[in-house]
């Protein structure tokens, strides 16, 4: 095997090197010792490749035991309420449990444990938080900064935030922030919110952001933020002002509004102020994973008002059938509502 | 003895039989390699694991149909990674986007002397700062050639190309660049270890 002709790229990308360069004990590993010792001329292509090799050694995110232990019952419960298996000796699960995955567990145990050493010691690590349907969650963020995670959203960031590192995080769904002022040298330091296409730029200040496939708002409370969305248009705002981006076009629009309106929904609340029904059905959708249908589809386009609580469904639809007169038919997870006979 | 080849092949088709112990050994083997991938494109652990449950019940269901394979491994990349697009754009509203974040998490190698050590972790932290300039295609394509030892035709499947040279291209491109950023340094390498030195002698003349 000729080498005289490889440059940085070919060593890095022959197996063999990558071998020998990790000091894995191999027989191509060997051949390559013998054919480097050769060599003296490559010494700096093979440093520089060995170098590039070594470095090319990735952070791990670890699956936890549990998780893996929790997936394989739920995937083994799902193969058998599809198709029940050929009659057996013993259940399927236990049966799996045999000598050799009990070994198999132990082992994997064991390199789990390092993986979860080495996961804790690295820097890399996503944090995340989510609400299902109907829940409510409120967060302290390493800063100190606060999120109020309105149902079925979800937040995502890395936990590595060091005293006066720029904060970032992505959201889905709704959030209601109330970020803290931090400093290094004197200058104030950056929040970032990704939510859909836009991003929300802050330095200490309370706002909502509430994003919905494409679209995405920005209430302002407190202070001053600065929105920019991936297309690069950007919008500043300020307190009482309410932005939307809509995806189309790329453009935010400004409004002013009450924004106890928007952010009643953090103490329980959901205010609608002449919303048109689609939007409360949206609403519905997102915030109880309920799909609620008007039989007369002229209904939705009107406009309708009133306080909810947001932990009790009932309340609104009630009130929603008593306004238009409508009666409530259950269809598996949908809703109808149609007119009373 | 058998090669992984051979025993890819026997585990599959037990697998493909409706063998639950193959099944299972596939799930323990890989669940944990495509969870570490699976969490680098989207992340969000949950989801990811709901994605592994659907993917695996997913197997089960097909497996009669799935064929023979070259690789238990490359095949199950390319298939949880076009099962993951695919979830992405049924339920975008509730999914971060794919954008790959990998970190390196570089091997020190003290012991080869050639260089100051200090020096190399200097080295290594350029490289590790060259390597989050690379787009995310790039680090994908990188951790699965050098991370999971896939194949160019694997690693092009997976990253959508029309041909395996296109991976081969972005790679050698990638490398190149990390290459690019030793070479700024490596003119200063020697001479630091020689100021060490020059440093040295001073304090030698200092002496009465």
């Amino acid at each position: 095997m000729d080498i005289s002709k490889y440059t940085v790229e070919d060593f890095v990308n022959d197996p063999g090197f990558v071998e020998w360069a990790k000091k894995i004990d191999s027989e191509r590993s060997a051949h390559w010792e013998d054919l480097i010792s050769r060599r003296p001329d490559k010494s700096d292509e093979v440093r520089q490749a060995k170098e590039i090799v070594l470095s090319l050694h990735f952070k791990k995110a670890p699956m936890p035991e549990s998780d893996l232990e929790e997936v394989r019952q739920r995937v083994i419960d799902s193969i058998q309420t599809i198709a029940p298996l050929q009659p057996t000796r013993q259940p399927a699960s236990r049966r799996l449990a045999s000598a050799w995955m009990r070994t198999a567990a132990a082992v994997s145990a064991l390199l789990v444990a390092g993986w979860v050493l080495a996961f804790l010691l690295s820097t890399g690590n996503m944090v995340t938080e989510s609400t299902a349907y109907g829940e409510k969650k409120v967060l302290t963020l390493p800063d100190g900064s606060i999120i109020t995670l309105n149902a079925n959203s979800e937040i995502a960031y890395h936990g590595n935030w060091k005293n006066g590192d720029e904060r970032e995080v992505t959201l889905i769904g709704e959030g209601y922030f109330v970020v803290k002022e931090t400093h290094r040298n004197n200058e104030k330091v950056k929040f970032l919110v990704n939510a859909g296409d836009v991003t929300v730029e802050v330095v200490g200040t309370s706002f909502n952001v509430k994003q919905r496939d494409e679209e995405v708002e920005v209430t302002l409370e407190k202070g001053k933020v600065n929105l920019k969305s991936k297309a690069e248009s950007r919008m500043a705002l300020e307190p009482g002002e309410l932005a939307k981006y809509s995806g189309v076009g790329n453009q935010f629009e400004k409004q002013k509004i009450n924004t106890a309106v928007y952010t009643a929904w953090k103490d329980n609340r959901i205010v609608f102020e002449s919303t048109p029904i689609k939007e409360i059905t949206k609403d519905i959708k997102y915030l109880f994973g309920v799909e609620v249908q008007f039989e007369d589809k002229d209904l939705v386009s009107r406009e309708f008002t009133g306080v909810f609580p947001t932990d009790n469904l009932d309340v609104l639809l009630t009130s929603l059938s008593k306004a238009y007169k409508l009666e409530q038919e259950r269809e598996g997870a949908k809703i109808i509502l149609k007119a009373k006979r | 003895m058998h090669n992984s080849n051979d025993r890819d092949r026997d585990l599959w088709t037990q697998f493909q039989e409706g063998n639950m112990e193959a099944f299972d050994r596939l799930y323990v083997s890989y669940a944990p390699l495509l969870y570490n991938y699976g969490v680098h494109l989207i992340p969000n652990k949950e989801y990811i694991k709901d994605c592994l449950h659907d993917f695996f019940v997913y197997l089960w269901e097909k497996r009669e149909r799935l064929g023979t394979i070259r690789s238990i491994k490359g095949y199950l990349f390319i298939a949880f990674k076009r099962r993951l697009a695919e979830e992405r754009s049924k339920r975008k509203v509730r999914l971060l986007p794919i954008s790959a974040e990998f970190f390196l998490d570089p091997i020190h190698s003290p012991e080869d002397g050639l260089i100051a050590y200090e020096t190399e972790n200097d080295r290594l932290a350029k490289l590790k700062a060259a390597f989050q300039h690379l787009s995310p295609r790039q680090k994908e394509a990188l951790f699965l050639r050098f991370h999971e030892n896939l194949s160019y035709d694997q690693i092009a499947v997976i990253l959508n190309f029309k041909d395996t040279k296109y991976a081969r291209t972005l790679i050698y491109r990638s490398i190149n660049h990390l290459k690019e950023t030793l070479r700024e340094k490596s003119t200063g390498v020697m001479p630091q270890v020689g100021d060490g030195i020059w440093w040295l002698s001073l304090l030698t003349l200092l002496l009465p």
